[in-house]
């Protein structure tokens, strides 16, 4: 059915975002808050079933296409929105403005019912984006921001030929199914790229810590998991990708357990997680979408805390690196708080809200022990990583720190993490929260069976006695991780490099010759006759001046041409009718080169 | 060796050894109850037993330990010329 008295919730987020440059002090403040409240009670009234389908040419646009799969998507993106914007509401320049486009477009991929309206609200994002990369204003995230477009563009036509592709096969636009072939791996190559698959990840870890502490909390949500929704609805079932997302946890957990950059570890985390969902995607079954979509909900709750934490740590420190940070759990408590219950709640610990949807997507693999293997051993390089992370940044004593004036953020900063670490218990404590809302029914998984506790205490209390027993081998050290990065900033280079000298002097060459062509082709058309015999009597010369033969008429040959290059052009018209036979000849020759470029 | 003096450190606090030992023999306990009473236990995978699952837990960190370890001496760059 269409109700138009229920408005897309994109539309709320884009048009709200104009009137945020109007703006300022209190009354922004307010404002900040109220459109994403406005979103949340627009997105509770929406029933499953609702479309909103706007006519254009001959297409229908469907802007809002409400089901169980769409809704339970766009509710966590309105909540965190909501909390971001709180978490940020101090936040410099335009951010707002973009992190309303940001979220806009997000819930407009979601809702989108066509792909070609989810295509715009695609790349809408990415550009919303890369703002809260750039707002940094430092030299690393300018140039972090523009591979990140760079990547994103490039995903983008990828994506588009897939589309149009799938267009010409089926004549449909509906988001559903692909067809096996060429656009089924266009799509899953541009979905692939914003939801982190290994080897497209490299924007990810590279551009989400160059962020501004409010940008990274957004960048943290939307692009990579607008990304699994959509695998969700194109790709379920798909055995291949659920092996992409087993590889995605296990590169994801030991790039995280080098980094020394606290929000790069984090990053490097979200294509561990991302791979949890992708896998349970790609397992298929009720289970399996149950599962990865559980997984994104709960993700997006303990991985947004744990920006805000980090954001919170680097806000009141200045300091971002594990090897510089310590002792901080005096000083900041109630982010030393926030910062564990995310730990606990990413590490799958009974209580918190991992727990339910991670144990929900190793459920899913149980008949595909590889993958199984791959995710339980995962759960354990993500306690290990945070094991570490809450260690040397709030734990470890750091006495130059400790003897620092370093006090708790904002408010709103504390009031945002409070309420997100609610939601990581809360649905922890009591599952059926979320599982009331998740797309399919949960028949046959009970969350808090003796098997999964036990067996995941065991996993944590193994893991962390290693880890108090075996901590040197994990101590942060400063450097640089090389990634697949490397491969591609190597190749721009090259390319950069093919394009500043082989192909400008190319072009330089080119050029020259074609001046001194036209300026040779003047001086011939002014006596073409003269200029004929001054050349046949020019090779003759060189021919005779190379085999070295004198005769009597060679220097008679060298007067003449000597002659008439000094009288060069003279009379075009004196030599009568032999010069109109040289003429056509010539007309004849230029017709054919003309002829033999045009047919080549 | 420091591992081994960290274990040392780590249990010569009687109350920690003490709630150690006791976690992790409750869950193993529970664990063989538990195994014993379901239906297919002979179809139960190697990593699910009682006991093999604990040392596969522990083997998975030091997967990590070593992973970590040998990739750092390889991946692992003090500074990368043009590299921000």
């Amino acid at each position: 059915m269409t109700d138009i008295a229920i408005v897309p919730p994109a539309f709320i987020f884009l048009l709200g975002a104009p009137l945020l440059y109007f703006l300022k002090g209190t009354a922004k403040k307010i404002y900040l808050l109220i459109v994403p409240s406005i979103a949340l009670i627009d997105l509770a009234l929406i029933e499953p079933q609702t479309t909103w389908i706007f006519p254009f040419l001959d297409y229908k646009l469907t802007f809002l296409f409400a089901d169980r799969l769409s809704l339970v998507v766009g509710y966590i993106f309105a909540i965190i929105g909501f909390l971001g914007i709180l978490y940020g509401i101090e936040a410099r320049g335009h951010e707002h403005i973009f992190a309303f486009l940001y979220i806009g477009s997000s819930l407009g991929v979601v809702f989108a019912g066509d792909y070609f309206t989810l295509y715009v609200f695609w790349e809408i994002m990415a550009v919303a984006s890369v703002y809260l990369i750039w707002n940094n204003r430092t030299k690393e995230s300018l140039n972090a921001g523009f591979r990140y477009i760079l990547m994103h563009s490039f995903g983008g036509i990828v994506l588009l030929a897939g589309i149009v592709l799938h267009y010409a096969a089926t004549n449909s636009l509906e988001v559903g199914y692909i067809e096996h072939g060429l656009p089924y791996l266009l799509v899953l190559i541009g979905f692939g790229l914003n939801t982190a698959f290994v080897p497209l990840h490299t924007w990810l870890p590279d551009s989400y810590p160059r962020g501004t502490i409010t940008g990274s909390v957004f960048l943290s949500v939307y692009t990579t998991k607008t990304g699994v929704y959509v695998l969700a609805r194109t790709f379920p079932g798909a055995e291949a990708v659920a092996y992409i997302g087993g590889i995605m946890v296990i590169y994801g957990v030991v790039y995280a357990l080098l980094q020394n950059d606290t929000r790069k570890l984090l990053s490097y985390h979200i294509v561990s997680q991302v791979g949890y969902m992708v896998v349970g995607i790609g397992v298929g079954l009720y289970l399996g979408v149950n599962g990865g979509i559980a997984h994104l909900f709960n993700n997006i709750l303990y991985k947004t805390l744990l920006f805000m934490s980090m954001g919170a740590v680097i806000y009141s420190t200045g300091k971002r690196n594990l090897t510089e940070l310590g002792g901080l759990w005096k000083k900041m408590p109630i982010t030393a708080i926030a910062t564990t219950v995310a730990a606990l709640s990413i590490s799958g610990a009974p209580l918190f809200n991992g727990f339910v949807s991670k144990g929900m997507v190793i459920a899913s693999a149980h008949d595909m022990p590889i993958l199984e293997i791959m995710l339980t051993v995962g759960s354990i390089g993500t306690f290990l990583s945070f094991l570490k992370l809450t260690y040397y940044v709030f734990f470890k004593s750091n006495k130059a720190l400790e003897k620092r004036d370093i006090r708790e953020v904002p408010l709103p900063m504390i009031i945002a993490m409070s309420i997100t670490a609610f939601l990581c218990v809360a649905i922890g404590v009591y599952p059926a929260l979320l599982l009331n809302i998740l797309p399919y029914p949960v028949l046959d998984y009970h969350t808090y069976s003796v098997e999964h506790v036990v067996d995941t205490t065991q996993l944590l209390t193994i893991t962390a006695i290693i880890f108090i027993v075996a901590q040197k081998y994990f101590a942060p050290h400063a450097g640089i991780a090389v990634d697949f990065d490397y491969i591609y900033r190597k190749s721009g280079n090259g390319f950069l490099w093919f394009c500043n000298y082989p192909l400008k002097m190319l072009r330089m060459v080119s050029f020259d010759s074609a001046l001194k062509l036209a300026d040779y082709m003047v001086w011939f058309t002014r006596n073409p006759v003269a200029a004929i015999e001054i050349i046949l009597d020019t090779i003759t010369v060189k021919i005779l001046d190379m085999i070295n033969i004198k005769f009597t008429r060679s220097n008679d040959i060298r007067e003449r041409l000597e002659k008439r290059i000094l009288v060069y052009p003279g009379n075009p018209v004196q030599h009568g009718i032999r010069s109109i036979g040289i003429a056509v000849l010539l007309a004849v020759i230029f017709l054919l080169i003309y002829l033999m470029i045009y047919i080549a | 060796m420091q591992p081994l003096h960290n274990l040392n450190n780590l249990l010569s606090n009687n109350k920690i050894k003490i709630g150690l030992i006791g976690l992790m023999s409750l869950l193993l306990l529970i664990k063989l109850i538990t195994y014993f009473f379901e239906e297919h236990h002979l179809q139960v995978k190697p990593w699910h037993l009682p006991v093999l699952d604990a040392i596969f837990f522990a083997l998975g960190v030091l997967f990590f330990a070593f992973t970590t370890a040998v990739l750092s001496k390889f991946i692992m760059k003090e500074e990368i010329k043009g590299y921000d």
